[in-house]
């Protein structure tokens, strides 16, 4: 089936919404309520929100960071004196969970999202916690209500969750036999600390995950994903998502903790999407130089803006992430029109090409570092090849 | 000679012995209100399976189907004896008629009518958890009626089976593999889902089961093969089944739940699809 794209919004996402406007680089977007405080979210055009997520971002209840606490029904805020689990299920989580989807169907969104508590590595009481902090207050706040949109079940799956076949199997059983529910608002977790996912099998096991609430018929939406979304499209999820800062393209506890400080800024990067990567400015002059005239940028206006000599780079320039939405959003579509083995095929066919070029790259005497180059590459074959084996897709 | 029972069937005519075992009895009677009845009487050997009883009693109370026989008294005679009256339906057992099913299309028919059945406990988030061909009597119209809901589980109450038995309450051969490892958070409908793909393939097979070591041609018992996940899809292959029925018995056999159906109306649009082939 063809998948939607969707802008992860976080920080800077007028960026993401002119992208949107002027580009037509997606299809929607997904509210994060740490980066927008609810009156500007109220205030978005009533055709964007109807094509819109919104993520409570509960994932630490008891942390109400950046716009979190503008949230009535954030659990640190609605429980007053502090967010204790076993005080808020017996007394806020209903409170909560009734404002919270009231705000969420009152705003005309597309879904309602049901959060979730994040718990890392993988707890024995997990989806217990789950029940009865957020699924089952706010399947009760739902069920009453006429006009509700479908609900999504959010859930965050830690690398040793997927990793671990019976606990996966707990997870699908459990998500799939919860009736209420249209389907998942699906964020995995790597616990590499490269800026792309070169882990094969937390990949293959995120496609199996995908497809097996496919094959339920359930509608999955695919959060905080960097360019791996030109893999994880083969699970055939729904939605994918494209972000502009790393903490919207890779999900980070720690972005939600409220010791946590953004770091000193990166150098910039643009995204080549020949490449599948982003290379970092410094390269940008020997890649010129010894690629001429072979194309390794893409050509767009914002290519062309970027390139001239006046211009001058730093992360914080929108024209970065409107390039990368314009490009990663076109390969996207493309896959999209496509199902099954022949989407396999092109998805394998443009991987195989970034590594022609890649080692086109190193041929000329350019040494790209480890954030750079290609090494994610062979992860992506490997775990597109053996999900392929198992849909018994033919190369 | 005088019965065990004859005190308490004192109220009825016509009484007729039906069936003996154990400790239970079942007997055909004439109640002066309701006519043709079924008197079960039997002994409760604790708290714990009195309550089952009752639940079940309970559940077929609050049905109205034509899908369930109608509960018409529940009552415990001290010191340790029940008694369940229940409507009287005349009909056969589907394992003694599983032969009259072999088609596809009667086979999908009677699937689809048992489903239809089935959704009512459904509905109600119980599962019946012993769901065999033993269990749905067949009318002289075709159509089935389901009993014994002894051992159905109500997901929204406490359970009543605190064991610490390696198998949960059932059939052994008609179990899932959730049941037979007694893993309970996995006990919902699509529990019911795996019985029903056994016997959808009996009907198919004239009775033979699918996960029968003879019928498998491999495992040691049916209950190694259900834990295998050996089946006898080349057996639905041989007899030229519909694809489409061997991927919908392939699907309610599922391993895991999230394999099955996620619900009955996956199911019967399943079932609408093959009926449409089979046509």
């Amino acid at each position: 089936m063809k998948f939607e794209i969707y802008h992860q919004l976080g920080f800077r996402h007028q960026w993401n919404l002119q992208s949107l406007s002027d580009d037509a680089t997606g299809d929607g977007i997904i509210i994060g309520a740490k980066s927008l405080e609810r009156e500007k979210v109220e205030a978005l055009p009533a055709n964007l929100r109807g094509a819109a997520l919104f993520d409570p971002q509960f994932f630490l209840p008891g942390v109400a960071k950046g716009q979190l606490e503008t949230y009535n029904f954030f659990p640190q805020v609605a429980a007053n004196d502090g967010f204790k689990s076993s005080d808020y299920a017996d007394e806020s989580a209903e409170i909560s969970a009734t404002a919270c989807v009231q705000f969420q169907i009152n705003s005309g969104f597309r879904y309602v999202v049901i959060p979730t508590r994040y718990m890392a590595g993988m707890p024995s009481n997990f989806i217990e916690t789950q029940e009865e902090l957020f699924v089952g207050p706010f399947l009760d706040a739902i069920a009453p209500q006429q006009n509700s949109p479908p609900a999504l079940l959010q859930l965050v799956v830690t690398e040793n969750m997927l990793k671990d076949d019976e606990y996966t199997a707990d997870l699908l059983n459990w998500i799939t036999g919860r009736q209420g529910i249209a389907g998942v608002y699906l964020i995995f977790e790597s616990s590499g600390t490269s800026k792309q996912v070169k882990d094969a099998d937390l990949l293959y096991r995120v496609l199996k995950f995908t497809a097996a609430v496919r094959e339920n018929e359930m509608v999955v939406v695919l959060g905080y994903l960097n360019t791996e979304s030109v893999v994880l499209t083969l699970g055939d999820p729904s939605i994918v998502t494209m972000g502009i800062y790393e903490n919207t393209r890779s999900f980070r506890i720690r972005t939600f903790e409220d010791t946590h400080t953004e770091q000193r800024g990166p150098s910039p990067r643009l995204y080549c999407s020949q490449l599948l990567q982003w290379v970092d400015r410094n390269y940008h002059g020997a890649l010129q130089r010894r690629l001429q005239g072979q194309n390794v940028f893409d050509q767009n206006r914002y290519q062309a803006l970027m390139f001239q000599p006046t211009f001058k780079w730093h992360f914080t320039k929108p024209e970065l992430y409107k390039h990368h939405f314009l490009e990663l959003s076109c390969q996207l579509r493309t896959l999209s029109n496509v199902e099954g083995q022949a989407r396999f095929i092109m998805a394998r066919g443009m991987i195989n090409a970034a590594v022609e070029r890649f080692r086109s790259i190193e041929q000329v005497g350019i040494v790209l570092d480890q954030d750079n180059d290609g090494s994610p590459l062979a992860s992506w074959l490997t775990a597109i090849n053996e999900f392929a084996q198992d849909q018994g897709w033919q190369s | 000679m005088a019965g065990p029972h004859d005190k308490i069937l004192q109220d009825y005519q016509n009484v007729e012995l039906l069936k003996e075992g154990g400790q239970k009895a079942a007997y055909l009677a004439t109640d002066p209100t309701h006519g043709r009845v079924v008197v079960k009487i039997g002994r409760y050997p604790s708290a714990s399976s009195l309550e089952r009883i009752r639940r079940e009693v309970d559940v077929l109370r609050d049905i109205v189907s034509p899908y369930y026989p109608k509960n018409i008294d529940f009552r415990v005679e001290p010191p340790d004896l029940f008694v369940v009256v229940e409507e009287f339906v005349e009909s056969r057992p589907l394992s003694d008629c599983v032969e009259d099913f072999e088609e596809a299309k009667t086979a999908l028919a009677l699937l689809k009518e048992i489903i239809t059945g089935l959704t009512v406990l459904w509905d109600k988030r119980i599962v019946h958890r012993d769901i065999k061909p033993e269990n749905v009597l067949i009318l002289p119209d075709t159509s089935p009626k389901i009993i014994d809901l002894g051992i159905a589980r109500l997901l929204d109450e406490e359970s009543l089976t605190k064991t610490i038995n390696a198998r949960g309450p059932c059939t052994p051969a008609y179990a899932s593999p959730a049941q037979l490892k007694n893993r309970k958070a996995q006990i919902d409908q699509r529990t019911d889902q795996f019985s029903l793909g056994i016997l959808l393939v009996q009907l198919l097979l004239r009775g033979a089961h699918p996960f029968d070591p003879n019928v498998v041609r491999s495992g040691d018992s049916i209950v190694a093969n259900i834990l295998a996940g050996h089946w006898c899809r080349a057996e639905l292959q041989k007899k030229a089944v519909p694809i489409c029925i061997q991927e919908l018995a392939a699907k309610l056999l599922g391993a895991e739940p999230f394999r099955r159906f996620r619900n009955a109306e996956a199911i019967l649009t399943a079932i609408a699809a093959c009926e449409a082939e089979v046509q």
